[in-house]
């Protein structure tokens, strides 16, 4: 009884046991919003830095975007011109009223700073079809620095009178001219000069009545010319936009950069092409725009300060350049407008490279640049008199920018300084 | 409970009647060793219901092993994965689990939990100098549950020196190839019921790699343990009170990188140039008092401790502007030649206008705290007529893991890896930590030949994390479990008996895992006998574990794609089975020489039950009868010696068979959103058979002289490929000491 009663118990114990087998486990939770939705350990992770990313981005979102509207804007030009020089052809001096011409020059003049202010972000994105065949594309689009006010001149004779200079084997086709007949810098001249004589030394057939032609002959004969000029200057942003796009476009190239086939044996030297074009900053806006009107280099001059070697002197539109430059490197280097969402830019490459107070100090630089450029408050030109210190100041700004860009920039991320920069100026 | 002790309180315990005053100390002091230690040892036939393994400090002085591996190389059902040759961080498993950083078992010191955050990050990056312990005991089977909270595995517990009861003190030193050096020393003294003791010890090694570009590749650790206590001679109870200290700190300059297999194959001592900065730096602190109270009838303890640790481990996490793992590229580095390049030094991280290689140095910076009280205790009543041996412990114990992750970039420069000033970065700032309480109760009926015993653990977790960045990625978890237990032992003879038991295992999840993320449970059966017969001893266990929900988590020593860090995987159904079996004989050659034996020997299979994707890169497809990683089917450590009065030598014979380096294949989702590269796919680590030679002589008076020599035949082998390559086991190392006891 005694030994039944135990096995009893035995049983009871081994069935309490298997019992208890089935007893499951409980978990409950709660948690915040910004849990679960990443990797819930926030690192050790070995966040990899993707160069085609890189490229894809400032292709896609900076690049392609840019050249795009510049060839839009440059319809648009076109719209302002043709509205103006209808009217300026209509117009009899002292019988019509000049109101409605000044109005539309004032609004062609407008759609012309338009334009060249996209035009400027351009400037430095050149790469691929814009410095092919020594940038011969890019220079048909705007020659500056190499210009010639009396070459403007003898065009808009020329293209008067359908041949050049009175020969009548040779009719006048703009796209057989050289680039400093064409271009933003032509329709800036054409648009915005007040000296209406020529600007020949001596003047040839086709420019020997020129000087005693009434102005408003010679408004109308430049705006024609500038007409023309427009409509060239479509036509070339198109032929960028065909050889950016596209299957074959350079766009592509780019982006693929690496892949069997390509130009670029790997997506670095993509990378290095994109900063070899953000240098432009150094050797053109320091040096060209900002140093030689200085007088940091010799000048028209000597080497003094030289407000007629500024960039854009008729339209006393020079800083409006700069600051167009400053807002396309800023694009380039951040990948994205300085307002807009966050994307892939070199300053995110820097932070892979460990390079943060590189990044700092350009992110930096560029901001202290565009408030230097800010603070000029009348045109380059006229500030070169009278404020030439802050003049001074936006240069050694922009020189703080190139500064890291010539060092610490190309170091960091291993990239090679552009041949145009390989002498240094500084 | 029939817990007992060390061959010093052996034999007071086998007689405890009639015992004078000096006796009555020892046999006080005998109890309060008792709760340190679990497994009895005797010469009796052992009743406990579980495979238990005993290491006595008699047999952890024949190799004066500080490599737990090697040490755990005479218990069966144990799976090791070496990786640095030191067995400075051990992956230690038993009967399959996965041996990554010894996460899946509990580890004790003195009965208490000793890893550096046992629930909120199990991975025992601490562990303690084996140099110093007395003994080293493994429980398998249902006596697991006792000591959570892993329990689908075992348990380990190292048992440091007790403090003597006379005036004891010994001093051991010893010098060996490659640059290793061994200082330990000891005193202690129990004094009018006061006791003390103090032990030390210091090892180094140059270390047997060589490093790309010059520089050690070995440690130096530091280890200081106090004890002070104060024993009660009562009339009904004999109380101990113990205050335990100790420090250890380490310096090593580990990696996680390996090599090719093309160039393990050339020099599988080498060491690539991007492991130049690599270096762990810990520091562990821990104070524990003890109470003990003990009459014939009742044993009860208490524990209140505390852990802290703190480490920094600088290595190669990767390297910029790649996707590519370490492992991935060292798998193929002809395809992956530049990042190959970098990492050997043999190519600049600047180089020919590339895209810049720079090396992404780690550190994972972490502190950790572990503290707790802890009750037991054992106690026996009569209820129905039958003799109830109760054991019932409560601990409350909290713990926390408080990430500082950072990395730096380094360039490779002409064969050596340069810091990149300014590059530092945060990664991983986060916190887990986990407030537990859990309890057991065991009843031990003995009826006839049969003791049954029924237990039953249950644990609450109280789990958070949060990350110190982004403060609204947090979560407060809660885990409830009640894992019971039934275990038998049937004596057939006074030598003889057979053991049976089933216990449901559980493995927590980490305080960051979402709560939808299953918990890893287990049924866990066993079967055996144990023979014991004077000078001959067998203990033969099948075992048979079945896996609801096998799991794996990835640690960086584990998983080459960082962004998986501490991620979780379920492997669902999973069987492990097996048999350990151990055999002890010693001979008497003649009157002067005895030859002790022993052979342990393991067989393990073990099959994935359903078809599974993983993510897991060692396990990827599985498809049902595929094996785990990393599981030898066949092991076995044959020990022979010869022991004579004054001179003793011994020849240990370790085998252990290949493993299988990824369960699966590789895999792609259907739409291609998915891709899971099995780096080491069909490969699996080389087969092995490493001997290690010891021998001591006494000199009587003066101490005793011993040389040993680890894996006497050099054999090199591939013990495993992860972390990031292929990397061998410790070369043949010679050493010789001197030890001096008084």
């Amino acid at each position: 009884m005694a030994l039944n009663f135990r096995f009893n118990a035995l049983c009871l114990t081994i069935c309490t046991t298997l019992i208890l087998t089935a007893c499951g486990e409980s978990t409950s939770s709660s948690s915040g919003a910004g849990f679960g939705t990443k990797n819930p350990d926030n690192g050790g992770t070995t966040p990899t830095f993707d160069e085609s990313k890189l490229i894809a981005n400032l292709v896609d979102q900076v690049i392609t975007p840019t050249f795009t509207a510049f060839s839009e804007q440059s319809k648009n030009q076109l719209t302002a011109i043709t509205d103006y020089c209808t009217i300026e052809s209509n117009f009899t001096p002292d019988v019509d009223d000049n109101a409605p011409v000044l109005a539309s020059l004032s609004t062609a003049k407008l759609s012309w700073q338009n334009t060249m202010s996209i035009w400027q972000q351009a400037e430095v994105m050149q790469m691929g079809p814009l410095i092919e065949n020594e940038s011969e594309l890019r220079n048909r689009i705007y020659s500056w620095p190499a210009i010639s006010y009396c070459g403007i001149d003898q065009d808009v004779a020329y293209f008067e009178d359908g041949i050049i200079n009175l020969d009548s084997n040779k009719p006048y086709d703009i796209k057989s001219r050289t680039s400093t007949r064409r271009g933003l810098f032509t329709i800036q001249r054409l648009l915005f000069s007040t000296d209406y004589s020529h600007a020949c030394t001596t003047a040839n057939d086709a420019l020997s009545d020129w000087n005693s032609r009434s102005i408003q002959e010679r408004k109308v004969a430049r705006c024609k010319f500038a007409q023309e000029v427009s409509k060239d200057l479509i036509d070339n942003a198109e032929e960028l936009l065909t050889k950016w796009n596209g299957t074959q476009g350079y766009a592509n190239t780019l982006k693929n950069a690496g892949e069997p086939g390509n130009s670029f044996e790997n997506t670095h030297q993509a990378i290095n092409l994109i900063s070899d074009a953000m240098f432009y900053t150094d050797s053109i806006v320091k040096d060209k725009k900002l140093g030689t009107p200085l007088g940091k280099f010799p000048n028209s001059c000597g080497l003094e300060s030289c407000p007629q070697d500024v960039e854009s002197l008729d339209s006393g539109f020079s800083l409006a350049n700069i600051k167009a430059n400053l807002v396309a490197f800023e694009m380039l280097f951040l990948g994205n407008s300085a307002d807009a969402q966050e994307r892939t830019g070199f300053d995110d490459f820097l932070v892979e490279e460990g390079a943060s107070d590189t990044k700092d100090a350009l992110i930096k630089g560029i901001t202290d640049a565009k408030n230097a450029t800010d603070a000029i408050e009348s045109s380059l030109n006229d500030a070169l008199t009278s404020q030439t210190e802050k003049v001074e100041h936006a240069h050694s700004k922009v020189k703080d920018i190139t500064d890291q860009l010539k060092n610490d920039f190309i170091n960091k991320l291993a990239l090679e300084l552009p041949k145009s920069s390989a002498g240094d100026n500084d | 409970m029939k817990k007992t002790i060390l061959a010093l309180s052996v034999a007071t315990l086998l007689n405890p009647l009639n015992v004078t005053a000096d006796e009555k100390e020892v046999q006080v002091q005998s109890k309060a060793v008792e709760h340190m230690q679990i497994i009895s040892h005797s010469d009796k036939l052992r009743t406990e219901s579980g495979s238990a393994t005993l290491l006595t400090e008699l047999e952890l002085e024949k190799h004066e092993y500080d490599d737990i591996h090697r040490i755990l190389a005479s218990v069966p059902g144990v799976n090791i994965r070496e990786e640095d040759g030191f067995g400075l961080r051990p992956n230690i498993g038993f009967r399959g689990v996965n041996p990554e950083r010894s996460k899946k078992i509990t580890i004790l010191e003195d009965g208490i939990l000793i890893g550096p955050a046992p629930y909120s990050a199990p991975a025992a990056y601490y562990f303690p100098v084996t140099t110093r312990m007395s003994a080293v005991e493994v429980f398998k089977g249902p006596a697991a549950i006792k000591y959570g909270p892993q329990t689908v595995a075992g348990t380990l517990n190292l048992v440091t020196r007790q403090v003597p009861i006379d005036s004891e003190g010994a001093i051991d030193l010893s010098l060996g190839s490659e640059g290793y050096a061994k200082a330990h020393a000891y005193f202690g003294e129990t004094h009018d019921d006061i006791g003390v003791l103090v032990e030390a010890v210091h090892l180094e090694a140059d270390g047997f790699k060589e490093l790309d570009g010059g520089g050690d590749t070995g440690f130096e650790k530091n280890d200081i343990l106090a004890k002070f206590n104060y024993l009660i001679d009562g009339d009904k109870f004999d109380q101990k009170f113990e205050l335990k200290l100790s420090y250890a700190d380490e310096l090593s300059d580990e990696t996680y990188l390996g090599l090719t297999d093309t160039d393990f194959k050339e020099n599988p001592y080498r060491r690539y140039a991007a492991s130049q900065p690599a270096q762990m730096d810990t520091e562990h602190k821990q104070v524990m008092f003890t109470h003990n109270l003990s009459s014939d009838d009742i044993n009860i303890t208490t524990r209140i401790y505390r852990n802290e640790y703190q480490r920094a481990w600088r290595k190669l996490n990767g390297l910029t502007n790649t996707d590519l793992s370490i492992s991935e590229i060292l798998d193929a580095p002809e395809e992956h030649q530049r990042q190959y390049q970098v990492i050997s030094g043999g190519q600049n991280s600047i180089f020919n206008g590339e895209t810049p290689t720079h090396l992404i140095m780690g550190t994972n910076d972490r502190s950790y705290f572990s503290q707790g009280i802890q009750f037991n205790a054992d106690f026996g009543f009569n209820l129905f007529n039958l003799e109830h041996d109760i054991s019932v412990g409560v601990r409350v114990h909290e713990d926390e893991i408080n990430r500082n992750h950072f990395e730096e970039n380094y360039e490779m420069q002409d064969g050596f890896a340069k810091l990149v000033e300014g590059s530092a970065k945060d990664a991983a700032q986060n916190i887990e930590s986990t407030k537990a309480v859990s309890i057991y109760l065991e009843d031990s009926v003995t009826i006839n030949n049969l003791t049954v015993s029924a237990g039953l653990r249950g644990e609450y977790m109280d789990m958070h994390y949060n990350d110190k960045v982004d403060t609204t990625n947090w979560q407060d978890k809660t885990t409830r479990i009640l894992l019971p237990g039934l275990s038998g032992f049937y004596k057939l003879s006074e030598n003889s008996g057979l053991l049976a038991g089933i216990y449901q295992g559980f493995s927590p999840t980490s305080p960051q895992q979402k709560s939808e993320i299953k918990v890893e449970k287990s049924i866990n059966y066993e079967f055996g006998g144990r023979y014991n017969n004077d000078d001959f001893q067998a203990e033969v266990v099948s075992f048979f574990n079945n896996y609801s929900n096998l799991k794996a988590s990835c640690s960086q020593s584990s998983c080459s794609d960082a962004n998986d860090l501490d991620t979780e995987f379920n492997a669902g159904e999973v069987h492990v089975y097996g048999l350990e079996a151990q055999f002890r004989q010693s001979y008497s050659l003649n009157s002067q020489i005895d030859m002790p034996v022993s052979l342990v020997y393991t067989y393990t299979e073990s099959e994935f039950k359903e078809e599974i994707y993983s993510e897991f890169e060692q396990w990827g497809h599985v498809k049902p009868g595929d094996e785990l990683p990393y599981l030898a089917n066949n092991q076995a450590t044959l020990n022979l010696g010869l022991d004579a009065n004054n001179w003793q030598v011994n020849l240990s014979i370790k085998y252990v068979g290949a493993m299988t380096e990824a369960s699966g294949t590789s895999w792609a989702s259907d739409d291609k959103t998915t891709y899971v590269n099995v780096i080491h796919e069909g490969q699996s680590t080389d087969n092995s058979i490493i001997l290690d030679f010891s021998a001591s002589y006494e000199l009587g008076d003066y101490g005793k002289v011993y040389g040993k020599i680890d894996n006497l035949t050099d054999e090199v082998k591939v013990v495993s490929r992860i972390p990031y390559g292929a990397r061998p086991g410790k070369p043949r190392l010679f050493s010789v000491g001197y030890k001096y006891q008084f």
